[in-house]
Formats: structure tokens, C-alpha cells, sequence
């Protein structure tokens, strides 16, 4: 893992009251087509064959966190979100602790690690790996989320 | 003389003995004792009510925020605007206000929506944070805040009470559909109750089951979701869930069992 000065979104819809904002996804320069949700870029991290994709929707009152893993093309292979209602959050201090694990702040009072799985991994359709992580209904991921935030 | 229940027979007993021929099958339970299938129908009918009220009293509570959060943002960009404040005092208050209004929204949401906001604690941006990301925002990241002019300052305290305004577009999109199914599961709960009462023998009394059933299931279910809260803690949204559930069964079927309309 490293981080990726080669990744950058593009604004294609720009965040409205009722509207989420979506970003294209550009890779090197080149726009590659693929939509993504979020209107703030935070970050990009080069993993093996991909990339990894850290997009924010806009609103630091309420913010939402979209992590997208995409590979060298820029197609989707998986996404999270991270993000609870009525909540402060802002991303920041994101460091890359060993090949497959990186670590950033976010919601709660501790860090997030992201792991990527190598040969992907089975999940659970609507239950969250950790709490007030989302993904779309679905039985693999390529990616897992933790948390060492204290409960409320 | 005296009645006697075998198992699945009702029989007479005459000096002792049973009376040939008095054995019959018990009356079927009328109104006065519901069957086990009808007790467990009414707690599945109560349970569709119970997530219907859930899911529409969140909505409106959700909505309520959003409404309320917008009117303090105009009415503090009125005041900035008519020089009754500064702009860095209306970004000030916006943040302060917004947090009391989410704290008075979150004592009005059910204990599972309650649950659902607290499971982490906020991570937000601290007033200075908020100014140095709308500066790169609005004038590019190479220009600091201290280098702004004095109207152009406003214009970032300006977009600060302006987003304070502003709840999350995906929320809101999600309260909608939120706000639909609890609805429409309220509807079907009520039409399965109509067609209940339309049909029974006695209007009043199965009118008054129907009526005691389901609001007993949806104040079960707050009850019952928030004493799971108390014995799991607030940010427990699989727990307090689990406990609005049994609850609104509990008080359903009790509704049944005790006779209780």
C-alpha cells in the first residue's frame, strides 16, 4: 500500500439539499467513467492490482464516508460506507500500517483499520462488521472495517 | 352433577360416573378466549403496526430536524445579513444550536432510532477546521484564511451557517422510503383490522380487541425497546431492536391473555 497522488475524483453532480453528490473517478489524468458516491475527495492508496478510494459527501455535521476498491481500470469491485445519522465526522490522519492495513480516524473516539483480503472474503448480507458501517446486499468483500472507538 | 374435561372431550358425571352419551367436543373459544393461532395473529398484526410506528415516527422526527436546522440557518444568515450579529458570531451559534436541536430530536426519536444515532460518538471539525476546509473550498487551497479580505471571510462563516443548515442528502433520501413503508405498513396493519372487525359476530367487541391489540403492540415496543436500551445502552440498535420486537409481541398477546379490552 501507498498513497496514491494519481487518483482524484471530478465532480459530476454537485451536493444539493435532497441530492447526493457523485464524483467521477479519475485515474492519472484520465477519467475512467466510473461514478462514484461522494462530492469530497479525502484520499487514493495504491493497493496491489487497484486502488482504494476515500470519498466524503460534503456535510461535516453529518458526514458519510464512502471507501470504494477499484482496480487499475478504475471498475468497482467493492465499497463501505461508514456514517450515522445526526453525527459529526471528519476523516483525517490516515496512515498505511503494513501491505494489506491501513488505519484513519473518522466517527467515534478511535481509529478505523481498513485489512484488504487478498482472495476476497464471504459476509453476511445486512450485518454490519462493525457498527454504523453499511454495504450494498451482497455475500463478498474484498475489504474489512474495524473499529477501536469506544461504544457511547 | 358435575362436568368433567377429558383430554379434547367435555363429559357429565352422574353419581360418579361418566353419563354415556353427554361427551361432546368443547365449545370453540368465542370472544371471551381466542385461540392460540388468533393470539399469535393479533401479535403478528400488532408487530406490523409496532414497525410501522417506528418507522413513520422517525421520519417525522427526521424531517422535523431538517426543518428545524433550516429555519435556524435562515434565521441566522438574516441576522448576519441585517447587521444584527457578526458572520463569525452567526457561525458560532450555528454550531451550538445545531447540536441542541439534534440533542432535542434524539429525545423525540424511538429508542431504536435513538440507538441507531448513538452508537459512536460525533468525530466533528472544530470551528477552525470548518473554516480552513471552506476556505480551500471556496478559494482553492493555496489561499489561507488570514489572507482573505474582510468580505470574503464572510463568505466562508457564510457557508459555514449555511451548512449547518443541511442535513445529509443520503439520510434524507432514506427517511423518505422510511417514511413510505412505515406508512403504508400502518395502513395494512389498520385494512387487516377493518376487514376484522367488518367480519366478526360482535363489531364492538372485536373493534375494541383490534383497537386495545395494536396499541398495545406499538407501546410495547417503545417500552420494550427502551428496556433493552437500559440493559444494553443506548448504542444498541441489534439489542434495542430485539427488545421493541418482544415487546410489542409481549403486550399484544397479553392484551389476549388478560382480556384486556
Amino acid at each position: 500500500m501507498r498513497l496514491a497522488p494519481e487518483v482524484s475524483t471530478r465532480l459530476k453532480v454537485p451536493l444539493g439539499d435532497d441530492v447526493v453528490p457523485v464524483s467521477e473517478l479519475v485515474l492519472a489524468g484520465r477519467p475512467t467513467g466510473t461514478e462514484l458516491q461522494g462530492g469530497t475527495f479525502e484520499a487514493g492508496v495504491a493497493v496491489p492490482d487497484g486502488f482504494l478510494v476515500f470519498l466524503t459527501e460534503g456535510v461535516p455535521e453529518e458526514e458519510r464516508l464512502s471507501i470504494y476498491l477499484v482496480d487499475d481500470a478504475g471498475r468497482l469491485l467493492d465499497r463501505a460506507n461508514i456514517g450515522q445519522w445526526t453525527t459529526a465526522a471528519a476523516f483525517s490522519d490516515l496512515q498505511i500500517e503494513s501491505a494489506d492495513t491501513l488505519r484513519f480516524r473518522f466517527l467515534g473516539d478511535g481509529h478505523w483499520r481498513l485489512r484488504l483480503l487478498p482472495g476476497g472474503g464471504l459476509r453476511l448480507p445486512l450485518v454490519p462488521e462493525a457498527p454504523c458501517v453499511t454495504r450494498p446486499f451482497g455475500f463478498t468483500r474484498r475489504f474489512v472495517l474495524s473499529t477501536d472507538s469506544s461504544r457511547r | 352433577m358435575a362436568n368433567y374435561q377429558t383430554p379434547g372431550m367435555l363429559c357429565t358425571m352422574r353419581g360418579g360416573r361418566f353419563a354415556l352419551g353427554t361427551c361432546q367436543a368443547p365449545p370453540a373459544p368465542g370472544p371471551s378466549g381466542p385461540t392460540r393461532l388468533e393470539t399469535a395473529l393479533d401479535a403478528l398484526k400488532a408487530e406490523v403496526a409496532n414497525a410501522g410506528a417506528h418507522l413513520a415516527l422517525d421520519a417525522q422526527t427526521r424531517k422535523a430536524y431538517i426543518r428545524l436546522t433550516a429555519e435556524m440557518s435562515a434565521e441566522l444568515r438574516q441576522a448576519a445579513q441585517s447587521g444584527a450579529m457578526t458572520w463569525e458570531q452567526a457561525a458560532n451559534e450555528a454550531q451550538v444550536v445545531r447540536n441542541a436541536i439534534m440533542e432535542q430530536m434524539r429525545a423525540r426519536t424511538t429508542p431504536v432510532g435513538r440507538s441507531l444515532a448513538e452508537q459512536m460518538k460525533a468525530e466533528g471539525k472544530s470551528l477552525t477546521e470548518l473554516v480552513k476546509d471552506k476556505t480551500a473550498k471556496l478559494f482553492g487551497k493555496a489561499r489561507s484564511f488570514e489572507d482573505l479580505s474582510a468580505a470574503e471571510r464572510d463568505s466562508v462563516f457564510a457557508e459555514i451557517v449555511a451548512s449547518a443548515g443541511r442535513g445529509r442528502p443520503s439520510v434524507n433520501a432514506s427517511v423518505r422510503v422510511m417514511s413510505r413503508a412505515g406508512r403504508g405498513l400502518l395502513v395494512f396493519s389498520l385494512a387487516v383490522s377493518v376487514y376484522t372487525v367488518a367480519t366478526a359476530n360482535d363489531k364492538v367487541d372485536a373493534a375494541k380487541h383490534e383497537g386495545a391489540a395494536t396499541l398495545a403492540g406499538i407501546g410495547g415496543g417503545i417500552a420494550g425497546g427502551a428496556a433493552a436500551g437500559l440493559v444494553c445502552g443506548p448504542g444498541a440498535p441489534v439489542c434495542v431492536t430485539i427488545g421493541a420486537f418482544v415487546g410489542g409481541a409481549m403486550a399484544a398477546m397479553g392484551v389476549d391473555y388478560f382480556h384486556l379490552w
